[in-house]
């Protein structure tokens, strides 16, 4: 009779994707990138055909995921696990770094990052072994929130777009490099959705929720492609390709009608600071499950260490913002692929006949 | 039986000998014999507290009617009339046991012993003294019933069957305590309310073992699941109507003795925001009540602190002349803001104490001096500036527009946490604050339900019209998730 399931709607599940990926997907993307003007735009088209297929595919070895160790065996399912914890290792400390940074810089100059940083760690981890059913009811409450405040701010920056700067003839231009470079960067930060199966038996009807995980997956691309095209009506080709985060500067230029605020890129920061916070979650989320599913949960700390060191120790000088986008074109994105695939393969070799089930 | 209790002897020496022994020093407890029957020859005893029971020579009390008719009949006929109650009284029950006995004794009955006779027979009276039906005064209403919860738990429960006058509406005693061995009653409409809901309450009911409960406060702390959350996972209400429409919903309602607050179970953060009238009038009114008193908790929340963040940390984001004017009128002041503030918070704090504390009419007295004359006298000695003394003005307000008491004590207390977080990490600290609350909240469950209902879970609570935003009565005709799936319908023909 009560939500007491331990599982998720379609609803919760859907609202907890698009609040994970959108911020990060919208403040990293755009930009330097490449991603970009009409090979962006292409980039999100030809993805959203990839995803669509790779979403049926992960709705059918979802059940493989469900025990780990059932499907993989003990020692397979443990060194599958730490390598699916490698994703989320890197991607939170790319992401705790990006958060505490924007915070430094925006909201609380003064005071050090590696401050900013503990903060946004525990407030973030707090919880977060405590169920997928919690951070569905987050996402739930939060995600229209978000999603309201960020379709405010592109009805305001409609208004101060220049119809002229979408016609520059540079962004016109589709290029075969920057637009494979477009498709495959969409690809790769969408590549998150590899975690999918993992949440997928613990929804309610997992096999009919590939409609809705598509939708999602058109959602975030709407989002991203209506951000390519304002920015770009707002800046104009010329600026927008010097910028790292465009996102940012079309913020701080749009403010809300009445005067009653000088500014409100404070606001807009601080919800975009605060989609950042339950990306990060979520990214503490699996990781304390996969280690739950393996029997690791000792190693839940280390992971909340490995992201704070990461963050705060460059490797080799160089910080992990500067090299996070090398590592999830090379590393992460093929390491997700190459596990996806072999727990597919192992999954169907091992379940003929559903002898894993019985 | 339990084999550790002990009968009721037929020998009515024994029965004395065991009641004067647990009755030693207990001087407000009546032990009469007396011997009845035509001829006088059969012995008798009455054991009552003195105030509890009415004057047994009166004719029109049960108990006066019984002894005077046992004057008139032969000692042969007394056992038969006993087992029969031929005298046709209410509330007259025989019990096998001493314990039971006196248990019966000390709720306020009188317990009759006949020589001969194996049962000890329960006679009810007038009970303890009690106020009485009063007006709720914590949950005021401009329309409605005016009637409040006594501390008497069958008062409570006749004013809740006065209201629901259905067999379904089921009471159900339940004893807690030790040693208060407290007297309560577990409301609930049987084909309405969850029997899974129910087993759990009874469960979470006998898992612990007290000496005594003296209010259902004590009940509700131990019976909560999150122990450690300052957000009450139990609503309360002093008024039959809230708690006879919440039975109508599929909730449970548990009456506790010597306590005029019921408890509502399972309950939601959004049920904490709905008034008493909400039911009674028009929709328009009560969406834009409800908008207001949502509005009034994120103020009673973050104002102070998020007027720290700002004056502190992000004076860009205000318009030049706000910002003129804030500084204008800090000019003076010798304290930093956020001593300022917390001063001034701290301050009303008092106020409020000492106005709860003080007796009568001279609480508000104390509220109005400490209001107008404290604040002005702060102003003008340049202890505190008129912005802030507007800022806590308006966080005070915002707490108190919180329909329901207990439910805004947390939001005062976080209200400290922000002025912190707003203090010293700005707008940041804000942030971090809002995740960390909505994120314990959405870890909040009563009883099974998900603290933040409706907001989540609309799937499983669809089409209620009941949320931030009511719908117009005629379209509300679908009973909360607490009730049965099978009953959800409660309005047919509009």
């Amino acid at each position: 009779m009560f939500a007491d399931n331990h599982r998720i709607s379609h609803r919760q599940m859907i609202r907890q994707l698009i609040l994970s990926l959108v911020v990060p997907i919208l403040l990293c993307l755009p930009g330097t990138h490449h991603i970009l003007g009409a090979n962006g735009l292409l980039g999100i088209l030809v993805n959203f055909i990839i995803y669509y297929f790779a979403i049926i595919l992960l709705i059918r070895i979802a059940p493989a995921y469900q025990d780990l160790q059932k499907t993989l065996g003990t020692f397979q399912s443990r060194c599958i696990g730490l390598l699916y914890l490698v994703p989320l290792v890197l991607t939170g400390a790319y992401l705790l770094s990006t958060a505490a940074s924007l915070a430094c810089t925006y909201l609380i100059s003064g005071i050090p990052k590696w401050l900013a940083s503990l903060l946004i760690l525990a407030v973030c981890a707090t919880g977060s072994h405590m169920g997928l059913e919690k951070r569905g009811r987050i996402g739930e409450v939060s995600c229209g929130l978000i999603i309201g405040a960020f379709l405010l701010l592109y009805l305001l920056a409609c208004f101060q777009g220049n119809s002229t700067y979408l016609n520059s003839p540079v962004q016109g231009t589709l290029r075969w490099q920057d637009s494979l470079d477009s498709i495959y960067g969409i690809f790769c930060a969408l590549s998150f959705l590899g975690f999918l199966p993992f949440l997928l038996p613990r929804v309610t009807k997992p096999n009919s929720s590939g409609k809705m995980i598509f939708y999602g997956v058109l959602f975030l691309g709407a989002m991203l492609a209506i951000a390519l095209v304002l920015a770009q009506a707002v800046f104009g080709w010329e600026r927008l390709i010097r910028e790292e985060f465009p996102i940012l500067p079309l913020m701080a230029g749009t403010d809300l009608p009445g005067d009653v605020l000088a500014r409100f890129d404070v606001l807009w920061i601080s919800l975009l600071i605060y989609g950042l916070f339950f990306s990060l979650g979520s990214i503490f989320f699996y990781g304390s499950h996969i280690l739950e599913q393996v029997n690791f949960q000792p190693l839940r700390l280390w992971i909340l260490l490995l992201v704070y060191g990461i963050t705060l120790n460059p490797a080799a000088g160089y910080p992990i913002d500067e090299y996070f986008g090398w590592l999830l074109v090379w590393v992460i994105t093929p390491l997700m692929l190459a596990l996806t695939f072999y727990v597919s393969i192992w999954y169907k070799s091992r379940n003929k006949g559903g002898a894993i089930q019985k | 039986m339990d084999t550790c209790e002990t009968p009721v002897s037929d020998s009515l020496r024994a029965n004395e000998d065991y009641i004067r022994s647990q009755l030693d020093k207990c001087d407000d407890i009546v032990i009469r014999p007396m011997r009845l029957g035509d001829s006088r020859k059969v012995d008798c005893l009455v054991v009552y507290i003195e105030v509890a029971v009415s004057n047994m020579m009166l004719e029109d009390s049960v108990i006066g009617k019984l002894i005077n008719h046992f004057w008139e009949i032969p000692p042969s006929q007394m056992k038969e009339f006993l087992e029969y109650n031929s005298l046709g009284i209410s509330d007259v029950s025989e019990l096998p046991t001493m314990e039971a006995a006196m248990s019966a004794m000390l709720a306020g009955n009188a317990i009759f012993f006949m020589d001969g006779f194996n049962q000890a027979i329960k006679i009810s009276s007038k009970g303890y003294p009690n106020m009485g039906v009063t007006q709720a005064d914590r949950e005021k209403v401009l329309r409605g019933s005016k009637e409040g919860f006594s501390d008497s738990v069958k008062t409570n429960s006749a004013l809740i069957r006065k209201r629901l006058r259905d067999t379904r509406l089921k009471i159900v005693e339940v004893y807690s305590g030790v040693r208060s061995n407290t007297l309560m009653h577990l409301l609930y409409v049987e084909d309405l309310a969850s029997e899974e809901l129910l087993e759990t309450i009874k469960n979470r009911l006998a898992s612990f073992e007290i000496d005594g409960v003296m209010d259902s406060g004590i009940v509700q702390q131990l019976s909560e699941e999150v122990w450690y959350s300052p957000f009450p996972q139990f609503q309360t209400t002093e008024r039959p109507d809230r708690a006879s429409a919440e039975l109508l919903n599929g909730r449970i309602v548990l009456i506790c003795d010597n306590s005029p607050t019921a408890l509502i179970l399972p309950t939601t953060f959004h049920n904490f925001m709905q008034a008493s009238e909400d039911r009674y009038q028009h929709f328009e009114l009560v969406s834009f009540l409800r908008c207001l008193r949502y509005a009034a908790m994120l103020a009673a929340t973050l104002l102070p602190g998020l007027y720290l963040a700002v004056t502190r940390f992000h004076t860009q984001v205000l318009p030049t002349n706000l910002l003129l004017s804030f500084a204008e009128a800090r000019q003076g002041v010798p304290f930093s803001s956020i001593v300022e503030l917390i001063f001034l918070e701290l301050s009303f704090e008092l106020i409020r104490e000492a106005g709860v504390r003080i007796p009568g009419e001279l609480g508000n007295a104390i509220g109005l001096v400490g209001g107008l004359i404290i604040g002005q006298a702060a102003v003008e000695a340049n202890l505190v500036s008129p912005i802030v003394v507007m800022m806590v003005a308006l966080t005070a307000l915002g707490s108190l527009a919180i329909p329901n008491e207990e439910f805004s004590a947390p939001f005062r207390l976080l209200k400290y946490v922000f002025i912190f977080l707003g203090g010293f990490l700005g707008i940041f600290g804000i942030l971090l604050g809002i995740y960390g609350v909505i994120n314990h909240l959405a870890g909040l469950k009563s009883f099974q339900i998900p603290y933040l209902m409706p907001f989540v879970g609309r799937n499983l609570d669809k089409r209620q019209g009941d949320g931030i935003l009511r719908w117009p009565l005629r379209f509300m005709n679908r009973r909360p998730i607490f009730a049965n799936e099978n009953q959800r319908i409660r309005l047919k023909g509009r």
